[in-house]
C-alpha cells in the first residue's frame, strides 16, 4: 500500500468516525443557540435603537464571525478531543505507541497528521452546518419574536455580512479544528503515566482546547476586524 | 442447628449470551477457611460477588446469614455487611485519604462518637500486627502493592468481621509477602473465629491450610473437597490435574 | 430501545436515591464539601480568570465592529457587558468548567469504581451515595456556581482592559452607560443561569461516572460522555433559562411586582 493511499484512507476513516459523533449533536445545539442569540439581540437592539429591523443582519454577523464557528468547535472538543486524548493515552500507556516506533512506522503519517487533518476538515464543515442550524432557527422562531415577517427577516438577513465573514468563520473553525487536535494528541502522548490516568488526560484536553479556542477566538476576531476593514 | 453463612439453591448467573456459573447448589458453614479454586474464567469472583448481594442472580436463590438476599432491604443489607467484609482482588484504597486514615475511616464512619486518636491508635496496632513496615501517613499510590493487600486487610479487620470473603489475596505478591498473607489468614481463622472464604489459584496454600476446597469448573461446582489437608488424589482426573498442575490443561 | 428503558431506570434511581440523601442532613459530611469545593475552585480559578477575561474581550472586539456603523462607541461598555452577564459569560466559561470541574469528578468517581473503591465502601457497610456522590454533587455545584459567579466580573474586567488597551477607552467612558443598559434584570438572569448551569454539571457529572462502566476504558468514555452531556445540557438549559426568565418577568410585571 503506497503512503499516500494509506495516509487518504486513515483520513477517511477519521473522517467518518469523528465527523459523524458530531453531526447531529452540532444540529441539535444549532437549533436550540439560534434561539437564544435571536432572543438576547432582540432584548438589546429594542432598548438601544426602538427598531427590530436592525435584529436578523446583526445576529447573523454575529453567528457568521462567532457563534457558528465558537460552539460547533467547543463542541467537537469534548466529542473528539477528548476520545483522541484517551486514545492516545491508551496507545501510549500499553506500548502500542513505542511498537509503532520500533516497527519503523512514522506517527506523524499514521496517527497524527490523518487526525489533525481530519477534525481540521470537520470543524470546518460542522461550523458551516452550525451557521446554516442557528440561521435557520432564529428565522424561523423571527415572526412570534420579532413580529416580523419571514419574507422582511430574510431580505434582512445579510444587510450587514459580507463574504469576508463567512470566510472568516470557517477559517476560525479550521483554526480551532487544528489547535484542539494537536492538544489533545500533544497531552495525550505525555509518557510517565499509567491506563489508570487516562480520565485524567481527557479531561485536560477538554479543558485546554477550549481555553485555546476562547484565546485564538479573540485573537483571531481582531486580526480579521482589522484585516477585512 | 448453625445457620450456614451462604447458601445457594440451583444459582445461574448470565453476561449476556455467556453463561458465568450454572445451577450452582451448595452451603458454606460457619467457622470454616473455605478456598473456592479452579480455573481462570470459570466465575469464581461471581460467585463471591453473588453472595455478598453485589450481583444478582438470573435463577436460584442466594440466603446470606440465613436471610435470602431477594427479601433484602438495602439497610439490611449493609448491616449485615459489616459482619461479612469483602476484601476485592485490587486494594481499592482511598485514594483520598493516608494509610493510617484508611484503615480508621470505616470504623470512624460507624462510630462517629469514638476519638480519632485512639482508632488511629487501634489501626496502627491492627496494621503493626499484620506485619505491616512502611510509615502510617503515606498516601496508597506510595504503597508497594503487598502494602496496599495488608492495609486493605487491616481495614476490614477494624470491624471484627465474623466472615471475611477474600478474593485472590496472593496473586501478584511475592513468596515472602504471600507466607505473610497465608499466615494472617489462618491467625485471623484461628485467633478471631473469623470464617474465611477465600478465592485462589495457590494449590499450596489451599492444600496447606484450607478446611474446604470448592473447585469449579465449565460454570458448574466440580467438587467438593472436605479435608483438603489429608488430600492425595480424586476419582475425578481433571481435580488431580489440577491439584498437581495448577492448571487444567 | 433496550438501553433507553435501562438508562431511564438508572436515572430515576439515582435521582431518587440521591434527592433522598442531599436534604438528609445526618448524610452530609460538611468537612469533605467544604474540603472538595475548594479544593476544585482552587483547580479551575486561573483558568476560569484567564478565559472570562477573554471573552469579555471578544465581546468588545465584536461589537466594537458593529457599533462603528452607527457611531455609538458610548454604548461598547455597557452593550458588551449586557451580553457577557446575560448569556455569553455563562455560556462559554460553563463549557469551561464542564471540562475543568465536571468531567475531572467524573474520572475521579469513575476510577474509584473501576478499583473496586465503591464496592469497598458498600462491603465495609457503608453508603457510596453518602461517601462519594453527595459530597461531590455539592461540591461541584457550589463551586462551578461561585466560578460562573466569579467569570461574570472577570468578563466585565477583561472588556474594559481591551476597550482601553486597543480603543483607548477611559474608565469613565467605558461604564458611562451601565446604569442605562444594564438593569437588575440582567444581573438576575446572569445569576439564575449560573445557578441552573452549576446544578447541570453537577448532576450529570455525578451520574454519568457512577453509571459507568467499571473498567480502563469504562473511565475514559465516562469522561467524554461527562463532557458532552454537560455542553449539550447548557445549550439546552441556556435556551430554557432564557425564555423561563423572560415569562417570570413578565409575571412579575404584570402583577406590578417589578415596573
Amino acid at each position: 500500500m503506497t503512503g499516500r493511499w494509506r495516509f487518504s484512507r486513515l483520513l477517511l476513516e477519521q473522517l467518518y468516525l469523528h465527523g459523524i459523533r458530531g453531526l447531529w449533536v452540532v444540529l441539535l445545539a444549532a437549533i436550540f443557540t439560534g434561539q437564544v442569540i435571536i432572543a438576547e439581540y432582540a432584548y438589546h437592539i429594542r432598548y438601544i435603537m426602538h427598531e427590530l429591523t436592525f435584529v436578523p443582519p446583526f445576529a447573523t454577523s454575529m453567528i457568521l464571525t462567532q457563534f457558528g464557528p465558537l460552539l460547533a468547535c467547543m463542541l467537537m472538543v469534548s466529542l473528539s478531543g477528548a476520545a483522541i486524548a484517551s486514545e492516545t493515552g491508551l496507545m501510549r500507556s500499553t506500548e502500542q505507541w513505542d511498537a509503532l516506533k520500533l516497527e519503523h512506522i512514522s506517527l506523524w503519517s499514521f496517527y497524527i497528521w490523518p487526525r489533525i487533518v481530519a477534525c481540521t476538515c470537520i470543524c470546518i464543515a460542522l461550523t458551516l452546518l452550525n451557521m446554516a442550524g442557528q440561521i435557520v432557527s432564529f428565522v424561523a422562531i423571527s415572526p412570534w419574536e420579532l413580529g416580523l415577517s419571514w419574507a422582511k427577516v430574510i431580505d434582512t438577513l445579510f444587510d450587514m455580512c459580507s463574504l469576508s465573514d463567512l470566510i472568516q468563520g470557517l477559517c476560525k473553525g479550521a483554526f480551532f479544528g487544528f489547535s484542539y487536535s494537536s492538544i489533545a494528541i500533544f497531552i495525550g502522548a505525555q509518557p510517565g503515566h499509567s491506563s489508570a490516568d487516562v480520565g485524567k488526560r481527557s479531561t485536560q484536553a477538554v479543558v485546554l482546547g477550549i481555553f485555546a479556542i476562547i484565546v485564538e477566538d479573540f485573537l483571531l476576531s481582531y486580526i480579521f476586524i482589522h484585516l477585512f476593514n | 442447628m448453625k445457620t450456614p453463612i451462604i447458601s445457594f439453591r440451583n444459582v445461574s448467573k448470565r453476561y449476556g449470551n455467556q453463561e458465568v456459573l450454572k445451577n450452582i447448589t451448595v452451603d458454606i458453614w460457619p467457622g470454616e477457611l473455605t478456598f473456592i479454586m479452579g480455573p481462570s474464567g470459570v466465575g469464581k469472583t461471581v460467585f463471591l460477588r453473588l453472595a455478598l448481594g453485589f450481583e444478582e442472580p438470573d435463577e436460584g436463590e442466594i440466603h446470606l446469614a440465613g436471610i435470602p438476599l431477594s427479601e433484602m432491604h438495602i439497610s439490611e443489607l449493609s448491616a449485615i455487611r459489616v459482619r461479612h467484609i469483602f476484601i476485592f482482588q485490587h486494594p481499592a484504597l482511598f485514594d483520598f485519604l493516608t494509610v493510617i486514615e484508611n484503615v480508621g475511616f470505616p470504623l470512624l464512619e460507624h462510630h462517629p462518637d469514638m476519638d480519632p486518636p485512639y482508632v488511629f491508635e487501634k489501626a496502627k496496632g491492627v496494621l503493626r500486627s499484620l506485619g505491616y513496615r512502611g510509615t502510617f501517613k503515606k498516601m496508597p499510590d506510595q504503597c508497594t502493592v503487598g502494602e496496599a493487600k495488608l492495609v486493605s486487610i487491616a481495614r476490614a479487620l477494624m470491624l471484627n468481621p465474623k466472615v471475611m470473603f477474600i478474593d485472590e489475596p496472593t496473586t501478584g505478591l511475592d513468596e515472602t509477602t504471600r507466607t505473610q498473607v497465608d499466615h494472617i489468614l489462618v491467625n485471623t481463622h484461628r485467633m478471631k473465629q473469623c470464617s474465611c472464604i477465600v478465592v485462589s489459584h495457590d494449590v499450596n496454600s489451599a492444600l496447606t491450610i484450607g478446611d474446604r476446597i470448592l473447585f469449579f469448573y465449565d460454570t458448574q461446582l466440580h467438587a467438593n473437597i472436605e479435608n483438603p489437608r489429608k488430600f492425595t488424589s480424586h476419582p475425578d482426573p481433571l481435580v488431580n490435574e489440577f491439584f498437581n498442575h495448577g492448571e487444567v490443561f | 430501545m433496550i438501553n433507553l428503558r435501562q438508562e431511564t431506570i438508572q436515572l430515576k434511581t439515582f435521582t431518587l436515591e440521591l434527592a433522598s440523601r442531599l436534604f438528609r442532613p445526618h448524610t452530609q459530611h460538611w468537612n469533605m464539601i467544604i474540603i472538595g469545593t475548594l479544593r476544585m475552585i482552587r483547580t479551575c480559578l486561573v483558568m476560569v480568570i484567564l478565559s472570562s477575561l477573554f471573552v469579555g474581550g471578544i465581546l468588545v472586539v465584536v461589537f466594537q465592529h458593529h457599533i462603528s456603523f452607527f457611531r455609538a462607541d458610548s454604548i461598547l461598555g455597557a452593550f458588551a457587558s449586557s451580553a457577557l452577564l446575560r448569556e455569553v459569560g455563562p455560556l462559554l466559561v460553563g463549557f469551561l468548567l464542564s471540562g475543568q470541574c465536571g468531567a475531572y469528578v467524573a474520572s475521579e468517581i469513575a476510577t474509584m469504581k473501576a478499583t473496586d473503591q465503591l464496592d469497598t465502601l458498600s462491603s465495609l457497610g457503608l453508603s457510596d451515595m453518602d461517601l462519594v456522590i453527595v459530597p461531590r454533587f455539592v461540591s461541584i455545584f457550589m463551586a462551578t456556581t461561585f466560578s460562573l459567579m466569579l467569570s461574570l466580573a472577570g468578563g466585565i474586567v477583561g472588556a474594559y482592559l481591551v476597550a482601553a488597551s486597543l480603543y483607548d477607552m477611559s474608565i469613565y467612558f467605558f461604564f458611562s452607560k451601565f446604569q442605562w443598559l444594564i438593569q437588575w434584570s440582567s444581573l438576575w438572569s446572569g445569576f439564575y443561569k449560573c445557578f441552573a448551569f452549576g446544578s447541570a454539571i453537577a448532576f450529570i457529572s455525578c451520574y454519568t461516572s457512577y453509571t459507568a462502566e467499571k473498567s480502563v476504558q469504562g473511565v475514559s468514555t465516562a469522561v467524554q460522555k461527562t463532557a458532552i452531556r454537560n455542553m449539550m445540557a447548557l445549550i439546552i438549559l441556556d435556551t430554557f433559562t432564557t425564555h423561563t426568565f423572560r415569562g417570570l418577568m413578565f409575571v412579575l410585571k404584570y402583577f406590578g411586582v417589578l415596573s
